[in-house]
């Protein structure tokens, strides 16, 4: 967590208010991410914090907000945003140090009813989590899978506001217009179809309306037999433009059915969606660099790549909020565009650092390039971009035959004493020496091949980690008619389609991060704590069965230790910098808890275990007197009391340290394994029904021609829960 | 504008080891030939390029690259489903890189469309002092593949490779037999001349 050791050094005085708000367990609560912002620039910032401190309501009021004003929910076992308030939730008002002032709450008030399924929401994995500050205090945390970001509730606000009123939905609240299941209603009214054909479209569109067809697959192929019927409709006289014709009026039925199309309910699209999300939040946790992905990058093109992969990142995320499968397709291809562009950046900036070069770099590169050429499963660098050196020597070739040679060529020719350190790599250089016949081109078409552009979209998509992106591909794959899905558009989606591919079936511990890794990040809080690698191994083994589910959740909780650590000790250092005498007593404390203070994870007294137990009861019962809290109750608080229970029981029996401690780690496990309950749950629901005509049919010539893609289809999916659930190897 | 002449389009898929060359091997043959419109804008990842083989035939590749490194094999079938044709290069001054050609083409021999044209290529021949690996034109020729030693470097032998697949492509086959929708099909045919005017102009020098 590097941005929060960059946030380490801040001082400010915001913070001070907040972590006095958050002692008081009744009035609000952290949020604790246990994946990183899926937005790379996203910094844990005082912004960041704000987003996760949720305020709970005053009696009367049924919604949350956090100080950034984002207001929310509790519901089952999710936090729902629901909408922003215009203004911070003013931290004055809840610390009683101005009576005067107006709650923040009052100006909204909750219909629990209103609640659509396009809300941005996060799950949460447990409750009451307590994180120890370096003051002694003790915050209650509550650990959601992923971040909530201020930005992206607007953003989906936005959506919503663009997509124009809908009758169907009334408002939740005053200002927000519509809401509706898909999040992205017809918009027919502002671009209805300006088309002599559309009379057969609308035809078209109300007869899938009343009778849509029973699979995706059905409506793919009705989808693209319909298109063609139209393309031999059209009169070619009338200009070249049948093309142009065909994709408005794919894109108006995109948006006209988009409700019926995207995440249709016979399809396991939503379902797919979350394990793919799921496994690159993980995926995440677990470091990933390009160099796991085979491409080698300088420290100095860090920063590039970064910002690189930022931008391509947000073209992915805007999948989500466009209806129609041409601009989803064109949001793939401009990915690879701006991927692309920066690859060819990058080899320009090679010549030109190659150019200025010293003996040193030279000799570095050779380095490189050695230990590139000695690797069999060749990685092959970023640096190895065709380098059509500059004019003045000549160089021209993008096409010079070690792919990992070029940038040095020119540094060779311009750096004449180079020291022959290594006699292959410097009968490698000498060989190629630029011909002085090549005319000096400078179109770069070598640059971006696939080695590096598939790492790249790989990082991107981890790293940017877009809102239903298998259903947002298959939409495309269904709906973008076949004779337009060619050339480089089926390339790109190829790519991005095999990139995930990877990402859903890669053995991480295969690409040289994960266990290890992770492990040597816990490792330090193992020693601490010996029988929390126990209680985690017998939560497994209980939870065998689910292990498909398990191995990916423990990933992600194993990991969730590291974020913890990291905001953990974010909180201590805030305390600690703001100078309240904390300072000597944590750093003079003996090496344990010195240990322990590293970590931002601390043993908790009997007594405080206790009181956690309590007021998380306190906090259900209390509150469930007033009007209106029953709804927003998460449910999940009534199930965590049973939870908590026995930790509290076996906490005030036990007497050392390492043991209380392990109940609290118990606490924390407890929810994750609800939660990989769901998931399994929903597995099973999802794998319990290979589809039953097919089962019923006797003999091959049974089959239609039509079943086959369904029988595929089924199969895969079939495939794809054995191996979930680990039957398969 | 010329010709009533036809164009066929085929899917070509490039694989290799990583930095045997392949892209290069590609960006030669496209930089090498004068393309009146350019459709890629993904660098040599995706490249079209066509190719005259007569005043009434041009052949048109889509060239889709691979990337070569070990860990993205499992991938490739994603890559080679409903490909024409494909190139396996591998580095002639690396035998590993051989090793890995032979298991493509096994890969392709046994699972890829039974018509796919497959052409081996050893690349790097200017690197001929440091040569590994004997010309397997033997080798080549039992398996029945296409076999050219080239040069991404000094273009040897490159428009040759591409020439002699689009030569062995069954053309006559393709246009008594057009393919149907979901593949490759006579419409992006009719695309091409339509909206591109006549694509034989490729000059095949």
């Amino acid at each position: 967590m590097k941005a929060l050791s960059q946030l380490q050094d801040s001082r400010r005085t915001e913070y001070d208010d907040i972590v006095d708000l958050l002692l008081d367990d009744e009035k609000a609560v952290l949020l604790l991410p246990v994946s990183r912002p899926t937005h790379p620039s996203v910094h844990i910032d005082l912004e960041f914090i704000k987003d996760h401190v949720i305020i709970y309501p005053p009696q009367g009021k049924s919604h949350v907000m956090s100080l950034s004003g984002i207001r929310g929910a509790f519901q089952k076992d999710q936090f729902v945003a629901l909408d922003l308030s215009s203004s911070e939730y003013d931290i004055a008002f809840s610390l009683a140090k101005s009576d005067g002032k107006r709650s923040p709450f009052d100006a909204f008030d909750l219909d629990p009813t209103s609640i659509t399924s396009d809300h941005p929401i996060c799950n949460i994995l447990a409750t009451h989590v307590p994180v120890k500050l370096r003051n002694d205090k003790i915050i209650k945390a509550m650990l959601i899978q992923k971040p909530l970001s201020k930005s992206d509730v607007m953003e989906w606000m936005r959506n919503r506001q663009v997509e124009g009123p809908n009758s169907a939905t009334v408002p939740p609240f005053a200002s927000s217009p519509s809401s509706s299941p898909s999040s992205l209603p017809p918009s027919s009214h502002a671009l209805p179809l300006d088309d002599p054909l559309a009379p057969s479209v609308d035809t078209f569109l109300s007869a899938y309306r009343q009778r849509p067809p029973k699979t995706m697959t059905m409506a793919s192929e009705q989808w693209a037999d319909f298109l063609d019927d139209l393309r031999d409709s059209m009169d070619n006289s009338t200009g070249n433009n049948v093309d142009d014709r065909l994709d408005a009026i794919e894109s108006y039925m995109c948006r006209e059915l988009y409700d019926k199309l995207f995440i249709a309910g016979t399809t396991d699209d939503s379902f797919q969606d979350e394990v793919l999300e799921s496994r690159i939040a993980a995926v995440n946790l677990l470091d990933l660099n390009l160099g796991h992905l085979g491409v080698t990058v300088a420290a100095t093109e860090v920063d590039s790549i970064n910002n690189m992969v930022n931008t391509a990142g947000t073209q992915l995320q805007q999948l989500n909020s466009i209806p129609g499968a041409k601009e989803k397709l064109d949001i793939l291809v401009k990915t690879h565009q701006i991927i692309v562009d920066a690859i060819e950046r990058f080899a320009d900036q090679h010549k030109d650092t190659s150019i200025n070069a010293d003996l040193e770099v030279v000799q570095e590169m050779k380095q490189a390039m050695f230990t590139v050429d000695n690797r069999t499963s060749a990685t092959k660098p970023l640096t190895d971009q065709p380098n059509n050196s500059n004019a003045s020597t000549t160089s021209t070739s993008p096409d010079n035959a070690p792919d990992n040679a070029p940038s040095l060529e020119t540094t060779a020719d311009s750096t004449p004493p180079v020291t022959t350190t290594n006699d292959s790599t410097a009968s490698q250089l000498d060989s190629h020496i630029p011909s002085t016949t090549s005319q000096p081109e400078q179109t770069n078409l070598g640059t971006a091949s696939a080695d590096v552009l598939l790492p790249l979209l790989i990082f991107t998509i981890v790293k940017s980690n877009p809102t239903n992106f298998m259903s947002n591909l298959k939409f495309i794959q269904r709906f973008r008619h076949p004779s337009r899905l060619n050339g480089q558009a089926s390339y790109c989606l190829t790519n991005i389609l095999a990139a995930v591919s990877f990402l859903e079936t890669t053995n991480l511990v295969g690409l040289g991060l994960s266990a290890d890794k992770v492990h040597s990040n816990v490792t330090d809080l193992n020693a601490l704590i010996p029988p929390l690698s126990s209680s985690n191994q017998s939560g497994q083994a209980t939870n065998a069965p689910s292990s498909g589910g398990m191995k990916l959740v423990s990933e992600v909780m194993d990991s969730s230790y590291r974020v913890f650590d990291g905001i953990g000790r974010f909180w201590q250092q805030r305390n600690h910098a703001e100078g309240d005498g904390s300072l000597t007593s944590t750093t003079a404390a003996p090496s344990p808890s010195t240990h322990k203070a590293n970590h931002g994870i601390t043993s908790l007294s009997p007594s405080e275990l206790k009181d956690m137990a309590t007021s998380a009861m306190g906090l259900t019962k209390s509150k469930k007197d007033a009007s209106g809290w029953d709804n927003a109750v998460p449910g999940f608080l009534e199930q965590r009391k049973g939870s908590i229970k026995p930790s509290r029981s076996t906490s005030t029996t036990s007497s050392s340290s390492s043991s209380k401690t392990t109940d609290h780690f118990q606490a924390i496990f407890q929810a994750p394994s609800q939660f990989m309950q769901t998931v399994q749950q929903k597995s099973n629901k999802r794998g319990e029904a290979p589809i039953q005509k097919f089962l019923d049919m006797k003999s091959v010539d049974a089959l239609t021609i039509g079943d086959v893609g369904e029988l595929l289809a089924d199969y895969k999916r079939l495939a794809a829960i054995l191996k979930q659930s680990n039957v398969l190897q | 504008m010329t010709t009533q002449g036809k164009t066929y389009q085929f899917k070509l898929v490039l694989l290799g080891e990583s930095a045997v060359g392949k892209s290069s091997l590609v960006t030669r043959f496209v930089k090498d030939h004068f393309d009146e419109y350019r459709e890629s804008t993904i660098g040599a990842a995706f490249l079209a390029q066509t190719i005259s083989l007569d005043d009434n035939t041009t052949v048109k590749f889509e060239i889709w690259d691979t990337a070569g490194q070990e860990r993205y094999k499992s991938l490739a079938p994603m890559y080679y489903r409903g490909a024409n044709c494909a190139v396996i290069v591998y580095d002639i001054t690396q035998t590993s890189s051989l090793d890995k050609a032979k298991s493509w083409v096994d890969e392709l021999q046994r699972q890829a469309d039974p018509d796919i044209v497959i052409a081996l290529a050893g690349n790097k021949t200017d690197l001929e002092a440091r040569r590994a690996i004997d010309t397997k034109a033997k080798y080549a020729d039992e398996a029945g593949l296409l076999f050219f030693e080239t040069s991404a470097k000094t273009a040897h032998n490159v428009t040759e490779l591409f020439t002699a697949i689009a030569k062995r492509m069954p053309l006559e086959q393709l246009a008594n037999n057009p393919r149907s929708r979901r593949g490759l099909n006579t419409r992006d045919q009719v695309d091409l001349d339509r909206t591109n005017g006549p694509a034989s102009d490729g000059c095949a020098c």
